[in-house]
């Protein structure tokens, strides 16, 4: 495949998708340019549209990431969610429970580590499940996300829920463990860098490392990777795992970052739209910023279209499941190198 | 007229031209000796005739007419049916079910009926085996025995084999030539395919000879003898065959005593130094699990495994399933072994790729070996012989002390043929203990200082004095064997 | 047996019903080598079809009419890309379920403003006393799935390209005929489930109702070891479990309902860690087919 449509064929992807929701809003009785336009301004009207888009965007880029990574790998990750949520409530446990015991300056990174921890281990138990007992990992990720859901749940009204016991929510968290703004900004924090400078790594894994290479060579033929002596069980487990983490530290950066508490559902639809980050970014490390990007403004938009345009913010995910069909069935199954 | 006829096929897959002129015509009542190559597109033009490679060009007609062949259907509805080369049985279902899929009749089908049905085919063809037994557990023999019943009792009048005799042992095979002269005799077509020029000459009343996709001759059999059949396939003299390496075996490198593993009964194997020992054997008596046991991917169950003089470097027999990674670039496939010992230097520094050291091997393997490409071509860019090349590169990178090969000219044209066993030999010269696995009877007498056969999971030796495809054939069904 | 009893055994197969025709659908998929993690999405969207066209017409069997139409669009969706697109069938599957939350949502959403009052969907009734409709249907879905199987040339046929599709190929089957059959069969069976939801289990239509009842459906396939009469007693199970997490709630025991809820999930995994390595799966399944060259 040449360079530029490597390029071209995601962004019709997305124009075609966006094309076809219009006319299911339109069948609806909806009025789909009003929409659009609703759509456009709440992701990029104003600074603080801009800004939310790109506060979506951050944890989209991480579980795109993690998503793209297992996917190389040949393995279903479809639990971001899960590992999101799971991120999300093991640092609000730590920065609400335990971080005043700690000096204020290492409040931040120990919950973000926290974070980051919960989802590996959230994703090491589907990897576990594969490795000893051969459960698809498919079924255990999406099993995991109700778990994860049902678990952040009775934390917002039970161990973790405020004090005031009024809401089913956390108390909010310590400044030292919440992430700054950037000067001037209404909502974009620092932690958004984190979020652009991780795909950079990740790239680097991939195609600069011995890791990286093992990693590919089991997504393409586990077989022939076996005969060179690479482990297919081990590098799948460490991928799920470490995709797990990416999840765990954009929930903890969630927390951390926006929301300032805990609330039920953390991951909201994230861990769906994640795979189709990944997957409009051809599972390229590096593609996944714009197509987090896209999602994101999607997302963005979708509040405001509900609100001034009267169509529900769900048909996102309409859009959402068309760029994936067009992604995967447009473009034949192959995977490319980098 | 004849009963068949595919005339100037022509067909392109990807960069390879499969066939490109290819032509064959069938005499009613005859066995017709398909001839050619690895490589020379005698599968793809059976394929074509039983409607499993549309061709991109040329024509067939069946009795005169030209037909359009979408599907297998097609073919078994004209009278035309192929055995392929390797099973084509559903390995999970039962002999009756085998038999009777895809056949048309009443839609219930209590097993009992299905059983019944399939004991009287099974009857009918003289082939005694249990309705009920598993697919997967007959032995290769059996499977083209059902296969071939399956075939006549769909009413075939064209019957197709597609190199049946390659999984078969010296004795199997004069019984299934018996069985073709046979049906021959009673009227039925035939299409042979096979590279062995003795078994064509035995019963073969016409021959088309393919090379690189094109029909080169076609005639009647008689008259012709093997070395003039031989000069038609490649176009040339066959190459004289090699000899064994004259070298003198050192001390022991790899000691395999009592071995046992699902598939191995018990293998007793001493190599030495220097010492190139060559393998025989029928497909399926356990090639697959003793390879599998040197990549280390299947665990023995009993018995001692020690590799004296390290490493063990194996070519593996399906280069595009274990030996390569076909997305991956020649480079990254030399280097991958290294890569798995978690980033050996040079090519690795503290896991990290250093992308010179890796442009350095990679083009040094390129040159060594010949190897026509580029560092970064994705292998499945690559034809079977540079592929191959490929894979003895990566296996010589680890400098072995024993170096065990697994059908390692399967699928290459004469020339790749010639450069793998001239390694081979120069790899037992320089000190490496060579063991050839090879299903190629030709191949071990040309290659093997000492020859051992493979039988039902256990390997049975040939003394010296007996080198002759007669002794090995007698092994290879089970003479000697405890 | 006491009220008590009866109860929760009759509320343990009216939960089991939607779960065993969802999974025997899958069920006759898998054996023809399709693996459709769509199902939830087929599900749902059955469920709304079913609603929206019983609420209108007050005919259960219009709606279940819908209900099929919807899920079968769905399943062509589906088999439009796994199959003839040979794309990723698990990334298909997703796409799959993520457009069927979006869509149902969107759609309800639309033509039922928040405020608007919600009419009930028509119920179906007991075809015997004590046995429901859909229940009997299930039943007889079991019955028939597994005489087809074993017993006819097609289920031959269906489990051959399952097992090895250019096997079946070589003796003149259709394996893109059979596997779309199959695919249409399992998302027939996915809208029919849905519409219980609605027609039998409750009267609304809520977002995102399924709730992962498609993915059991698929576990129990597994668990089940890809057998019919396997699939309706653990379908069985997870209606006795999810009866007792209802009666343990009504019963106001002190146990926080979130983990509760979680209950039928964590024992979906356990039944997977402990049977799925044992099930031996169709040896073509999710394998895409490549057909003539």
């Amino acid at each position: 495949m040449t360079r530029a449509r490597a390029f071209a064929e995601p962004l019709v992807a997305t124009a075609v998708a966006l094309a076809l929701a219009g006319a299911l809003l339109a069948l609806l009785g909806a009025d789909p340019v009003a929409a659009l336009r609703a759509l456009a301004g709440g992701a990029f009207g104003d600074s603080l549209a801009l800004e939310t888009t790109a506060v979506r965007a951050g944890p989209l880029a991480l579980l795109g990431l993690g998503v793209a990574l297992s996917f190389r790998c040949g393995i279903w990750n479809i639990g971001g969610g899960g590992q999101l949520a799971a991120g999300a409530l093991a640092a609000t446990a730590f920065a609400t429970k335990s971080a005043s015991d700690w000096p204020g300056a290492l409040a931040l990174p120990l919950a973000l580590l926290a974070g980051a921890a919960a989802g590996a281990l959230w994703a090491a138990l589907a990897a576990a499940l594969r490795v000893y007992r051969n459960v698809s990992e498919v079924l255990s990720t999406i099993l995991l996300n109700f778990v994860a859901l049902e678990l952040v749940a009775w934390a917002v009204q039970g161990p973790l829920q405020e004090a005031s016991r009024s809401y089913p929510q956390s108390d909010a968290l310590p400044a030292a463990a919440r992430l700054a703004l950037f000067p001037g900004a209404h909502i974009a924090h620092v932690g958004l860098l984190l979020a652009a400078a991780l795909p950079f790594a990740v790239w680097a894994l991939l195609f600069r490392t011995a890791a990286g290479l093992r990693l590919r060579a089991v997504g393409f033929n586990p077989d022939a990777a076996r005969y060179a002596a690479v482990s297919p069980e081990l590098e799948t487990a460490r991928v799920l795992v470490l995709s797990g983490a990416l999840a765990g530290l954009a929930g903890a950066i969630e927390v951390c970052g926006v929301t300032g508490r805990l609330f039920a559902d953390p991951a909201g639809g994230y861990g769906f739209t994640a795979i189709a980050v990944a997957l409009l970014a051809r599972l390229h490390p590096l593609g996944v910023l714009p197509a987090s990007l896209v999602f994101a403004a999607l997302a963005a938009g979708g509040g405001a279209m509900q609100r001034s345009a009267a169509v529900p913010s769900v048909v996102v995910q309409v859009i959402e499941a068309l760029v994936i069909l067009f992604s995967i069935g447009f473009a034949l199954p192959r995977r490319e190198g980098a | 007229m004849p009963l068949v006829a595919l005339r100037d096929l022509y067909k392109r897959f990807g960069a390879t031209r499969a066939l490109r002129g290819a032509s064959l015509e069938l005499e009613p009542g005859s066995i017709h000796a398909l001839l050619g190559e690895n490589g020379a597109g005698k599968t793809t033009l059976v394929r074509a005739l039983y409607g499993q490679v549309a061709p991109d060009s040329g024509e067939i007609t069946v009795g005169g007419k030209p037909v359009a062949l979408a599907s297998p259907r097609d073919a078994l509805e004209l009278g035309i049916a192929l055995v392929h080369q390797h099973s084509m049985l559903v390995p999970a279902l039962t002999v009756a079910e085998n038999l009777l899929l895809g056949e048309r009749g009443a839609e219930w089908l209590p097993p009992a009926r299905l059983r019944e049905a399939a004991r009287e085919i099974l009857t009918r063809w003289g082939v005694s085996l249990d309705p009920d037994a598993r697919a997967e557990s007959l032995a290769v023999g059996e499977m083209q025995r059902l296969e071939i019943a399956r075939a006549l009792s769909r009413g075939a009048r064209v019957l197709v084999l597609d190199e049946p005799t390659a999984v078969l042992a010296p004795p199997e095979v004069a019984e299934l030539l018996r069985l073709l002269t046979a049906l021959r005799d009673r009227g039925m077509s035939i299409v042979l395919i096979s590279h062995k020029l003795e078994e064509i000459t035995a019963v073969c009343d016409r021959v088309t000879v393919l090379r690189a996709g094109e029909t080169v001759a076609a005639q009647p059999l008689a008259g012709l003898d093997a070395a003039q059949l031989g000069r038609l396939m490649v176009g040339d003299a066959l190459p004289p065959p090699g000899r064994p390496p004259a070298t003198e075996p050192g001390p022991v490198a790899l000691r395999l005593a009592g071995v046992r593993a699902a598939g191995l009964a018990s293998v007793d194997l001493e190599l030495r130094a220097g010492e190139l020992v060559a393998l025989a054997g029928i497909d399926g008596n356990g090639q697959r699990p003793l390879e599998e046991l040197f990549a280390g991917v299947l665990a023995r169950e009993s018995g001692a495994f020690e590799v004296l003089r390290p490493p063990l470097a194996l070519l593996s027999a399906d280069r595009q399933r274990t030996g390569l990674v076909l997305e991956l670039s020649v480079a990254e496939n030399l280097v991958l072994p290294e890569a798995a010992r978690g980033g050996a230097p040079p090519v690795f520094r503290a896991g990290i790729v250093n992308a010179t050291e890796l442009a350095r091997a990679a083009a040094d393997a390129i040159a060594r070996f010949g190897i026509r490409a580029h560092a970064a071509d994705p292998a499945r860019t690559l034809s079977g012989g540079n592929q191959q090349k490929v894979c003895v590169a990566r296996a010589l990178r680890a400098a072995p002390g024993v170096l065990v090969a697994v059908n390692p000219t399967r699928g290459l044209d004469v020339a790749a043929t010639a450069a793998v066993r001239e390694e081979l030999r120069a790899q037992a010269r320089s000190g490496t203990a060579v063991l050839l696995v090879s299903t190629e009877l030709d191949e071990v007498l040309e290659l093997g200082q000492r020859i051992l056969v493979l039988f039902r999971g256990a390997l049975l030796e040939v003394p010296a004095g007996e080198r002759s495809r007669e002794a090995i054939g007698r092994r290879m069904l089970g003479e000697g064997a405890r | 047996m006491d009220a008590q009893t009866l109860q929760l055994a009759e509320s343990t197969v009216r939960l089991a019903t939607p779960l065993a025709l969802a999974a025997l659908g899958e069920l006759v998929a898998e054996r023809a080598g399709v693996l459709n993690i769509g199902i939830e999405g087929m599900m749902l969207a059955g469920a709304l079809a079913a609603y929206e066209a019983g609420a209108a017409t007050g005919s259960a069997l219009v709606a279940l009419a819908a209900a099929l139409l919807a899920a079968c669009a769905l399943a062509a969706l589906f088999a439009l890309f796994a199959l003839r697109r040979r794309a990723d069938p698990i990334v298909t599957g997703t796409a799959v379920n993520i457009l069927a939350l979006g869509a149902t949502g969107s759609m309800f959403r639309l033509l039922h403003p928040a405020q608007a009052m919600l009419s009930n969907a028509p119920q179906v009734g007991d075809v015997l006393p004590g046995l429901n409709a859909f229940t009997a249907a299930a039943l007889l879905l079991a019955g028939s799935v597994a005489l087809f199987l074993r017993r006819t040339r097609a289920g031959l046929s269906l489990r051959a390209v399952g097992e090895r599709a250019e096997a079946a190929d070589a003796q003149g089957l259709s394996v893109a005929r059979i596997r779309w059959a199959a695919t249409l069969f399992g998302g027939a069976c996915a809208g029919v489930a849905g519409a219980s939801l609605v027609l039998c289990l409750s009267d609304r239509f809520v977002e995102g109702m399924t709730n992962g009842k498609g993915f059991i459906a698929l576990a129990l396939v597994l668990f089940g070891a890809h057998r019919a009469a396997r699939i309706v007693a653990g379908a069985l199970l997870f209606g006795a479990a999810s009866a007792l997490q209802f009666t343990l709630q009504a019963a106001h025991v002190d146990v926080a309902y979130p983990l509760l809820l979680m209950v039928p999930y964590l024992l979906t995994l356990l039944v997977l860690a402990l049977f799925a390595g044992r099930s031996r799966a169709p040896a073509d399944l999710a394998k895409p087919f490549h057909g003539r060259d």
